[in-house]
């Protein structure tokens, strides 16, 4: 009982790190484009975020609980205090990095915690090699995958909106077409990873939710499109309405994928707690969905709002229509990584999809030499949180004797 | 994690550009109290000082930017147009600064009141090119944000055309000023003929900068 208490503190802990942090950076393009207000942000990350979580959140934690460690090699007692490791380890590493205002990640750091635990309770045969290459290949491809959609994207609506001989009737369906190809991406992964349904029912159920979602902005915009007399003005002020969706959109993602972060090793532990096994099929507890989802909103109502309005304010150069488009692209791209399980960061994935839209000359310029930063911080946070994990899960054993 | 604001520029560079051209904007208008105030006496210290202080402000934009693009990748501009713009909108300010400096230096009395109108209307075109110019610029803005879209292009190779008529004007007008002013060659001192030919030219060669600018901007449409 003690142990999941402490899992479950930490857990929440993690939580409210991310919805302190993190999740600032998902809402920062919207809030930098004047689209929504940081309460409005708040709110919308707050709600997002939950059912993000708590719909999507199992298919990354059962990556976190078992695809890293080889956990047919270890006992369950092992699994549960290493997973109580990783979640010590990455924890501390997050606050001290916070504390020095250099970036981590809180994906690379649990990642390299479970390494840590796995290489000194089994050795080198103790992490699952193949899926930390595949996750770390993700880290990779995730956002120049975001990259690439955002390039595609701005280019896309450059040439169906903006170059065309009425931008104000193009933009009556070209906004109305991504935005229900948003919620067609949503609800066909949802069916299909979450409800398990056949591909065909998830198929079907997405064409029909995105086209009812269709006609509906369809209206809406072509009644919106007239309020303004200046055609460029028009387009963006639409723009900045939709980005009220994408920035739901970028919340759900985003609660999806981040909430493995904290609910993984606690689910973790809250099986080998509650059974004394580790099944072959990890179902993940919904409590600890619902303790990691909570705990993100808490962050974002409780710290977030700040960290969204630092961040907001010195992103001043971003226009509604790119703002659209950085967001639907990490929003696509992370739901994505999120349904095949992959714990990736969507901060990278957002940095790279700003890129995406400068390549293609659609923002005033672009530092590139963030980009060197992220490499490094990932190279670094992944060994040392290992080492540290590995650290704390020795002294665990040396003093409870498991 | 702090990356994305370190991704964009606190400051737009358009904005700051626009910023530098509206600084030359009310130069102009300084320069057109000046040369009032020149002819009927009143020209004093005042002037030059309120000429400097915006040029110095124009100097520190222009570093910034200069700066900005040596950091930053992928800008809407190539760099080189786009600092040439930035040059040619400074330019504007080191040129009434250098007629103000001139105005200073010597003082012509008894100028007749034609050649005090042709001035004046002089300064009056110059100031509507560098106003076309200004807006010119504003327009480089939305350009660029609605990806170079042919509506907005259109919208600026108005603009672009009305600054070269306004400049046509500024030289037929400076050449008028110029004949009158030798046609005094026998009644009037000749180192003060040289001095306010030499101003007028001067200020003709500001609606010169607007010009190159929009045919920069020109280039950048093609």
């Amino acid at each position: 009982m003690t142990i999941l208490i402490v899992a479950g503190i930490l857990g929440f802990i993690m939580a409210f790190s991310i919805g302190a942090n993190d999740v600032a950076n998902s809402m920062a393009t919207a809030v930098g484009a004047k689209a929504i207000t940081v309460r409005q942000a708040s709110i919308i990350a707050m709600f997002l975020e939950f059912l993000g979580a708590v719909m999507f959140g199992s298919h990354v934690s059962q990556t976190i609980v078992k695809g890293i460690v080889e956990v047919e090699k270890v006992q369950p007692v092992e699994l549960m205090y290493g997973a109580l490791s990783a979640l010590i380890a990455a924890s501390l590493w997050i606050l001290i990095a916070t504390n020095w205002g250099y970036p981590v990640s809180t994906t690379h750091s649990i990642v390299g915690g479970m390494i840590g635990f796995g290489l000194v309770a089994v050795g080198i045969d103790g992490v699952n090699w193949k899926t930390f290459l595949f996750i770390v290949l993700s880290w990779v491809v995730s956002p120049v995958l975001g990259g690439l959609i955002s390039f595609v994207m701005f280019k896309l609506i450059s040439l169906s909106v903006f170059h065309t001989k009425n931008p104000k009737k193009s933009s009556t369906v070209a906004i109305p077409f991504f935005i229900s190809l948003a919620v067609f991406t949503m609800i066909s992964l949802f069916v299909k990873k979450t409800l398990k349904q056949p591909l065909s029912e998830s198929f079907l159920l997405g064409i029909a939710f995105s086209l009812v979602t269709f006609f509906v902005v369809h209206f809406a915009v072509r009644k919106l499109i007239n309020e303004k007399k200046d055609v460029y003005e028009a387009v963006e002020d639409v723009f900045k309405r939709a980005q009220i969706l994408t920035s739901c959109y970028v919340s759900f993602s985003h609660g999806a994928n981040d909430v493995a972060n904290a609910a993984g090793p606690v689910a973790a532990v809250m099986i080998v707690a509650s059974t004394g096994v580790v099944p072959k099929t990890v179902e993940i507890p919904f409590l600890a969905l619902l303790l990691g989802g909570i705990g993100i909103s808490l962050g974002v109502f409780f710290l977030g709002q700040r960290v969204m309005e630092t961040v907001g304010e010195k992103i001043t150069t971003l226009t509604n229509s790119r703002g659209f488009t950085v967001d639907f692209s990490t929003a696509t791209t992370v739901l994505l990584a999120s349904s095949l399980g992959l714990p990736i960061s969507t901060t990278h994935v957002v940095v790279r999809a700003v890129t995406g839209v400068g390549f293609a000359r659609g923002l005033e310029m672009v530092n590139v030499g963030v980009l060197k930063n992220i490499v490094i911080s990932w190279l670094l946070i992944v060994p040392t949180v290992a080492a540290t994990s590995a650290a704390v899960y020795w002294v665990l054993k040396l003093i409870l004797k498991f | 994690m702090k990356f994305i604001e370190k991704m964009l520029p606190e400051e737009s560079p358009i904005d700051l550009l626009i910023n530098l051209s509206r600084r030359g904007e009310a130069v102009v208008v300084l320069l057109k109290d000046a040369i009032e105030d020149y002819f009927t006496g009143k020209f004093g210290e005042g002037h030059l000082n309120r000429v400097i202080s915006l040029e110095r402000e124009s100097d520190e934009i222009k570093l910034k930017l200069k700066k900005m693009y040596l950091k930053m990748k992928y800008t809407y501009f190539e760099k080189d147009d786009f600092l040439y713009i930035v040059h040619k909108a400074d330019e504007i300010l080191d040129l009434v600064r250098d007629i103000v400096i001139m105005l200073d230096m010597n003082r012509v009395e008894d100028v007749p009141e034609n050649i005090k109108e042709l001035f004046a209307e002089l300064v009056e075109n110059v100031l509507d090119t560098i106003r076309e110019t200004t807006e010119a610029i504003e327009q480089l803005r939305t350009l660029a944000e609605s990806g170079f879209s042919p509506f907005e292009k259109e919208k600026e190779e108005r603009e672009i055309f009305d600054v070269s008529m306004e400049e046509r004007e500024v030289d037929t007008i400076s050449r008028n000023l110029g004949k009158k002013l030798y046609s005094l060659k026998n009644s009037m001192n000749p180192v003060d003929l040289i001095f306010l030919n030499k101003v007028a030219r001067l200020i003709s060669k500001i609606a010169d900068q607007g010009k190159d600018i929009t045919k920069r901007i020109n280039s950048i449409l093609r």
